[in-house]
């Protein structure tokens, strides 16, 4: 039993001792990697090599060499009619796993014009906040728990509203039962969430120190709106400007119920 | 020779009404899409999606074994789901009896236990060998969970997970020692269902 065990510290030894020689050995030729590239791009640049600063905020990699060029990649939605025609091909010829793959590029392509065409619909200011162009998002997983969403956010001064939509997830679906079924009902005068009518929906809206207030107004059989404010001065300011946003829209071009 | 021309007969009828099915949702989809209706496009496309489900699960049962360490598969507890609930995509299962034991084998495609699964089997082996009820080892070349459940009155299942790309294959055995379970999940063949699965 005593031999085992020193077996096992040795080994134990050896493992560390290699793991410290290792990270020694990477250290070392890191900041020989470190001094080469310093050296060339001094050349380049042709600033003194004794100059201890170096104005580059870029981080280079592990291999050592910084990104200068690349303009992001082409994002377009998937073409749906070319999808559905693929489908259609690989089902004929029995290639099920192409057909599946086909199906999905297809939903994707369909789901992100939904939600394309929803921001579209949303108000480009609220409560005095301009909308940030660049911060519109349609995320489409198709299948998995998150299903559609659509984020849009407003900005000015102090302020910041952000508003998620989310559609065709199984997990928004249990969301709307546990509002329904009355799990956020009001139970504490201390608590940070209480349940609340947003529209005539059922809706729970919450307070966090850091993140300001949120309501969630769950809404159709697998839908919901989160808006979130941050820095409102009270729960009538946030519920004011989250009137803005017209629901019965949002849900009619979801093809909800 | 009779039933087998019955058989036949019912499978390619069968078929023909999946390819329809299929067909047809493709056309709706098309042309709710070319019209602008995009909710009724993806609907349609659901519904597709659901009738490709049910004839991908059709096909992974063809190539299941029809028996496992003695046990017989029951033809008609053969079960296939496309779900399309968004978590469970494609649901697939056979039953397999041999007097007091019995074996099943599921298949789940887009599984949302597959990050659990996969996060156990990633993690050094000395860091689960501290549970003796499980033990990883390899089907097919796939790594896979095996489980030891044993119940109140003494008797033994096991339950083996093996998780590939987004498919989930889980074998559980009810009265099989854990060597007669190691040789039942190498007769499944992992790759061939992967392959139609994923």
């Amino acid at each position: 039993m005593k031999a085992r065990s020193l077996i096992v510290i040795l080994f134990l030894i050896g493992i560390s001792f290699s793991g410290q020689s290792q990270s020694l050995l990477n250290k070392l030729k890191q900041k020989g990697e470190d001094k080469l590239i310093k050296k060339t791009v001094d050349t380049v640049f042709g600033e003194d090599d004794n100059s201890g600063t170096t104005n580059n905020p870029s981080s280079p990699t592990s291999s050592g060499t910084t990104n200068t060029k690349g303009s992001g990649l082409i994002i377009e939605p998937p073409d749906v009619v070319k999808n559905i025609g693929e489908a259609e091909t690989a089902f004929g010829t029995k290639n099920y796993s192409s057909a599946k793959y086909a199906l999905r590029q297809a939903m994707v392509g369909i789901e992100m014009e939904i939600g394309e065409s929803i921001l579209k619909s949303l108000p480009t200011s609220v409560d005095g906040l301009q909308m940030d162009p660049d911060a519109d998002k349609v995320t489409s997983m198709n299948y998995g728990f998150v299903g559609l969403t659509m984020e849009r956010r407003y900005s000015g001064k102090d302020k910041e509203l952000q508003v998620t939509i989310g559609n065709n997830s199984a997990l928004l679906g249990a969301v709307n039962m546990m509002i329904s079924g009355g799990a956020y009902a009001s139970s504490s005068t201390e608590q940070n969430y209480k349940q609340t009518t947003f529209k005539g929906y059922r809706s729970v809206i919450q307070y966090d120190e850091s993140s300001g207030y949120t309501l969630s107004v769950p809404f159709g059989q697998s839908s919901i709106m989160v808006v979130n404010g941050i820095n409102y001065e009270s729960e009538p300011a946030i519920m004011s400007a989250a009137e803005n946003f017209d629901i019965e829209k949002i849900k009619s071009e979801l093809g909800e119920k | 020779m009779k039933y087998t021309c019955i058989f036949i007969a019912l499978s390619l009828i069968s078929t023909i009404t999946i390819a329809q099915e299929f067909s047809s949702s493709m056309s709706e989809a098309r042309s709710s899409y070319k019209s602008g209706n995009l909710d009724d496009a993806r609907f349609a496309l659901e519904q597709a999606m659901h009738t490709l489900d049910q004839e991908i699960g059709k096909e992974i049962l063809k190539v299941l074994p029809t028996s496992l360490q003695g046990a017989e598969y029951k033809s008609d507890e053969d079960n296939v789901v496309g779900t399309n609930l968004g978590f469970a995509g494609l649901f697939v299962d056979r039953n397999y009896y041999a007097d007091e034991k019995s074996a099943t084998i599921q298949i789940i495609g887009d599984s949302p236990l597959m990050a659990g699964i996969n996060a156990i089997l990633a993690l050094p082996n000395f860091v689960t060998s501290g549970d003796s009820d499980q033990k990883r080892i390899k089907v097919d070349g796939y790594k896979a969970l095996l489980t030891k459940n044993t119940r109140d009155d003494g008797v033994e299942s096991f339950s083996l997970q093996i998780p590939a790309n987004a498919t989930l294959i889980t074998l559980e055995c009810l009265g099989y020692s854990e060597a007669q379970v190691t040789t039942m999940a190498n007769q499944i063949p992992v790759t061939q269902v992967v392959k139609l699965a994923q």
